[in-house]
């Protein structure tokens, strides 16, 4: 085939869109392939442990100075390991600016978000975000 | 590839075949594919520029060729309600993209995950996805890059400092 593709691939495109469904082992080996397997930190001793997976919706909206503009960047839902330490990443492509131009919605432009819990009250339950 | 692919494009992409309103979908090699509006709509993308009333002329698909398209016409096709008989017939149709034996079948995969990513099919990118993470599922990290056709560009040093932060990935 001719692969007009190959060659601008980005390969941590790929990584970032398998990440969920790899083992931390093969993770943390994947992130030493080449510079842009993202400075992807695989912290193996905090990894959950079949733990309950919940699921967690997130939405983060970025404001331009003086509300000239409101751009939605992620809006979705996952199953999370809500545990205190624990943690996940959420992605999802952006849109490009204006819907009927000559391009297609989406951007090819990929946000990503990774959350992180801290710890959880006991008393209600409720996790506090770390980072 | 059973597609619906039409030598030219029409300027209005919003046309009908009998009730069903058909779609105009172009690859970025140029490709021409007329598409049931209700098989299309499986793409959250191409569902959202519909709903939008953005779907009126030719859809460019920017960053898909015309032979990946093609496949991705034919996953929507099979996806359609009523198109398969049972869910049985469907994972085993569904087993030919889950599975990567060679370099062709890498390349297809890929090419169809980066296709789903884009055009959002949640159903394609489940299923590729899960290809990609079993294909390289304890492999070492030259195989990896192997299997990506990725050179790595960390010196020794680098390489050295990165394996020894992750060393307890590389023992056995």
């Amino acid at each position: 085939m001719s692969r007009s593709q190959i060659n601008r691939r980005p390969p941590w495109e790929v990584l970032s869109l398998v990440a969920q469904l790899l083992d931390p082992k093969t993770l943390a080996v994947a992130s030493c392939v080449s510079k842009s397997w993202f400075d992807i930190n695989v912290d193996y001793g905090s990894f959950p442990v079949a733990e309950t997976l919940e699921e967690v919706k997130i939405t983060w909206n970025v404001v331009l100075r003086g509300w000239q503009g409101v751009f939605m960047m992620i809006d979705r839902e996952e199953k999370l390991n809500l545990r205190a330490g624990s943690g996940g990443w959420f992605s999802d492509s952006l849109p490009s600016p204006g819907c009927c131009s000559s391009e297609m919605a989406a951007s090819g432009i990929v946000a990503d978000l990774k959350l992180g819990f801290c710890r959880m009250r006991e008393r209600d339950g409720k996790i506090r975000v770390d980072k | 590839m059973s597609t619906a692919a039409t030598a030219d494009a029409s300027s209005s992409g919003d046309t009908t075949e009998g009730s069903v309103r058909l779609l105009t979908l172009q690859s970025e090699d140029g490709e021409v594919f007329e598409v049931k509006e209700t098989i299309a709509t499986q793409s959250v993308t191409i569902k959202g520029m519909v709903d939008d009333d953005c779907a009126t002329s030719t859809i460019p698909v920017c960053n898909v060729t015309g032979r990946t398209l093609a496949m991705v016409i034919e996953w929507w096709n099979k996806h359609e309600i009523g198109a398969v008989s049972n869910e049985k017939e469907l994972k085993e149709w569904e087993s030919q993209f889950d599975t990567i034996d060679d370099k062709s079948d890498r390349d297809d995969v890929y090419d169809l995950l980066m296709a789903a990513n884009y055009l959002n099919i949640p159903t394609l990118l489940d299923c590729c996805t899960s290809a990609v993470a079993e294909a390289i599922k304890g492999k070492s990290t030259d195989e990896m890059r192997e299997f990506f056709d990725i050179k790595s560009d960390f010196d020794e040093k680098e390489e050295d400092a990165l394996r020894k932060e992750n060393q307890w990935a590389f023992e056995n």
